[in-house]
């Protein structure tokens, strides 16, 4: 199957993902114990992906494992280093200023400054 | 009886003009996450570039997909003759997490009109999920909850776009000097923290977290989606707990709130 094909399957499949609930369930009201199980969707999703892309990093391995859904190089935790200073000052700054903008423009400089200085 | 367009409380021009607004405070505030997004749309297309997809390819899947963790496995796997099924399977499970988001969205999108529902859900991303529940909280109004929604997504959604563009025709000659991969945890940490308003909220993120890491090796990238699930369940526990406790971490979160200056995307109210 072609790259193209591929990638509009996987469009067409994200836009089901996005748009059945919305459509079909839609008008349904929501118990209180299922509303405050939706209020924690986005810090258990937002903490995986945070604990994914900070602290994982694939290795360079062979390309072997593509046909069984394994990762292709071995997940390693990346060695501590500037990115997780930076992500450490950059989470307290989010938490005292609750700002995404300055939480962003902070963790980007101190990712750069301690790039320079190491 | 005739309408007069500036008389007070007349329909029209007012809603129009209040629901242009809102539109404009979505673009607003969601600006400084559009251009987060940027740098993560550039590490997207250099590995476009690098992969053995066609650059317009790998340019429309921005168009089309919309997400940047799901394109990044989906060009991986392509590129290393992965069959379809796991290729576009895998892309499918990172992006499962959508459906959890409308979940929580679709309280809101059950007000508004039906033929905005499927152009609206395709907008959904992490971060106009985040941005709009927040928004939700403090505004009733459906219009302008929609037209807020809208201003959020289509800015993502260009800022998506041009990045990934800039990123294909830049390519290699982008240094790994300006550290660009660091904005992809950095820009869900920043959406991350203000996510976090009670006990409860704090359980499912350290749980989330601390099982997404222990399920990375489950195969088809499923460990995110175990792991979400997980932080829900325990977070809903410690929340029927210890609902006290809660209540009062909420309020001490919504002084903190309340004391921080400008710019705060977060709005306590309602706790």
């Amino acid at each position: 199957m072609s790259a193209l094909s591929m990638v509009i399957l996987a469009a067409l499949g994200s836009l089901v993902i996005r748009s059945a609930l919305v459509t079909v369930l839609a008008g349904v009201t929501i118990g209180p114990r299922i509303g405050r199980g939706l209020r924690l969707v986005a810090p258990s999703v937002l903490a995986g992906l945070v604990a994914q892309t900070l602290l994982i990093q694939e290795s360079l391995g062979e390309s072997t494992g593509g046909s069984t859904g394994e990762p292709v190089g071995e997940l390693l935790f990346r060695s501590l280093g500037s990115w997780h200073v930076a992500a450490a000052m950059a989470a307290l700054v989010a938490w005292r200023t609750r700002s995404i903008a300055i939480t962003l423009a902070v963790g980007m400089a101190a990712v750069w400054l301690l790039e320079l200085v190491t | 009886m005739a309408n007069t367009p500036d008389t007070p409380g007349t329909p029209g021009p007012s809603t129009k003009r209040t629901t242009r607004e809102a539109f404009r405070a979505g673009i607003r505030s969601v600006l400084p996450l559009a251009i987060g997004v940027l740098p993560f749309g550039m590490v997207y297309g250099t590995a476009v570039v690098e992969s053995s997809i066609s650059n317009w390819v790998g340019g429309l899947a921005s168009s089309i997909i919309l997400a940047g963790a799901a394109q990044l496995a989906l060009v991986d796997l392509i590129d290393d003759n992965a069959p379809w099924t796991v290729a576009v399977g895998t892309a499918l499970v990172i992006n499962a997490r959508f459906l959890m988001y409308s979940a929580a969205l679709m309280p809101s999108f059950s007000e508004y009109p039906r033929r905005w529902r499927i152009p609206m859900a395709m907008l959904i991303t992490d971060q106009t999920a985040v941005t709009s529940l927040l928004y939700n909280e403090t505004d009733d109004d459906p219009n302008r909850r929609r037209l807020f929604y809208l201003g959020v997504g289509v800015a993502l959604w260009v800022s998506w776009v041009a990045g990934t563009w800039i990123g294909i025709v830049l390519g290699a000659s982008l240094s790994s000097g300006f550290q660009l991969e660091f904005a992809v945890p950095l820009m869900f940490l920043a959406l991350l923290v203000p996510s976090i308003r009670d006990r409860s909220s704090l359980v499912a993120a350290i749980v989330g977290a601390a099982v997404t890491l222990i399920a990375r090796d489950v195969p088809f990238n499923t460990g995110l989606l175990i792991g979400a699930m997980c932080g829900i369940a325990a977070g809903m526990l410690s929340g029927a707990t210890s609902s006290a406790s809660s209540a009062s971490a909420a309020s001490a979160a919504s002084a903190a709130s309340a004391a921080s200056g400008e710019g705060a995307v977060v709005d306590e109210s309602e706790q």
